[in-house]
């Protein structure tokens, strides 16, 4: 790849990369740092000879994996953690309108949950990673996963809904 | 699915927003350059591929033109055929030609010279297919690769031809 058709490369697919990796550390300049790395693998030795969709694909999984990684390696996440706090079942609150939503508005309010439900709400609806790839990548159990999620969900709605009123 | 699921994973792009600080295109580009595989700009792989190109033409041409019988080691690969013409493409052109219709003249007399002119015959000269992001000095390489190849075994042919 030559110098200009790398940042041609970059151009295109920096933004998606670093809000990928956003989600998950939470930092931007670690998410930057994480998605700069992620597409240098690839143009300095990635996968040749993949199509424009699996190529997006091995960039979202390699920047997911790198995220994860560096989230375990701060030492003072609470992801995922067995012992969340004993919280009360939040009411599932009324469900949200699809009129009512703007890309904003959700992409905040996900980001407002904190972990580990912002990062498994991110991986499962907006990466479509299933419970298993994401059981892999992070070590938890399925179990874990699937609790996380339907928790995260719950707090999504609420957080939705009390916005509209 | 509920609404909110579906809708996520609708409009899970338009939430990519959020963009890196400024200077965060230089910070990669600085990267790529310490990654210890240089990328090399557009304008060295052409003049790469053109360098390979020609050598190969020119490595075709000489095992034609040396393919005759009595055809031994070169006796003209230490000459520098172009010593007047500095980097100027159109110089070391001129002095191509010049020493190829010379060769012909010469060979004439032994009937070999549509021979090779038949080997030699460029449809467009590689002086003109050149690209033009190439630099005067980059061209000039090129082109005394070539034509010097090309030179070195006519001479070794019209040698061995006139011996």
């Amino acid at each position: 790849m030559t110098r200009e058709e790398a940042t041609a490369f970059y151009r295109k697919h920096y933004r998606r990369v670093f809000n990928i990796c956003l989600r998950i550390v939470g930092d931007s300049a670690d998410a930057e740092e994480i998605m700069q790395d992620t597409l240098l693998k690839y143009i300095t030795g990635g996968p040749a000879g993949l199509s424009q969709q699996q190529t997006e694909a091995w960039l979202a999984r390699t920047a997911i994996r790198k995220s994860l990684d560096v989230l375990r390696a701060r030492k003072r996440s609470n992801l995922f953690k067995e012992e969340l706090r004993a919280e009360q079942e939040e009411p599932a609150g009324a469900d949200v309108s699809e009129e009512s939503l703007t890309p904003e508005a959700v992409a905040e309010a996900i980001k407002d949950l904190g972990e580990p439900y912002n990062i498994v709400l991110g991986l499962v609806l907006i990466e479509g990673l299933d419970y298993e790839e994401i059981s892999a990548c992070t070590g938890q159990k399925q179990t874990t996963i699937r609790s996380s999620y339907s928790r995260g969900l719950a707090k999504l709605r609420t957080k939705l809904s009390n916005k509209r009123i | 699915m509920t609404d909110l699921e579906k809708y996520i994973k609708e409009n899970g792009r338009k939430m990519d927003m959020a963009e890196p600080s400024a200077g965060h295109e230089d910070r990669f580009l600085d990267k790529l350059e310490k990654a210890g595989k240089p990328v090399a700009s557009a304008k060295i792989v052409v003049w790469r591929r053109f360098m390979a190109v020609t050598s190969l033409a020119a490595a075709v041409i000489i095992g034609i033109i040396l393919i005759k019988p009595g055809a031994g080691g070169s006796l003209n690969a230490d000459k520098d055929w172009f010593a007047d013409a500095g980097d100027s493409p159109q110089a070391i052109f001129d002095a191509y030609y010049s020493q190829y219709r010379q060769n012909c003249t010469e060979l004439a007399e032994y009937g070999e010279d549509e021979t090779l002119a038949a080997i030699t015959r460029e449809a467009i000269p590689l002086l003109d297919q050149l690209p033009d992001e190439l630099s005067d000095q980059e061209k000039g390489e090129i082109l005394r690769s070539y034509y010097g190849t090309m030179l070195t075994a006519m001479n070794d042919f019209k040698d061995n031809i006139k011996n």
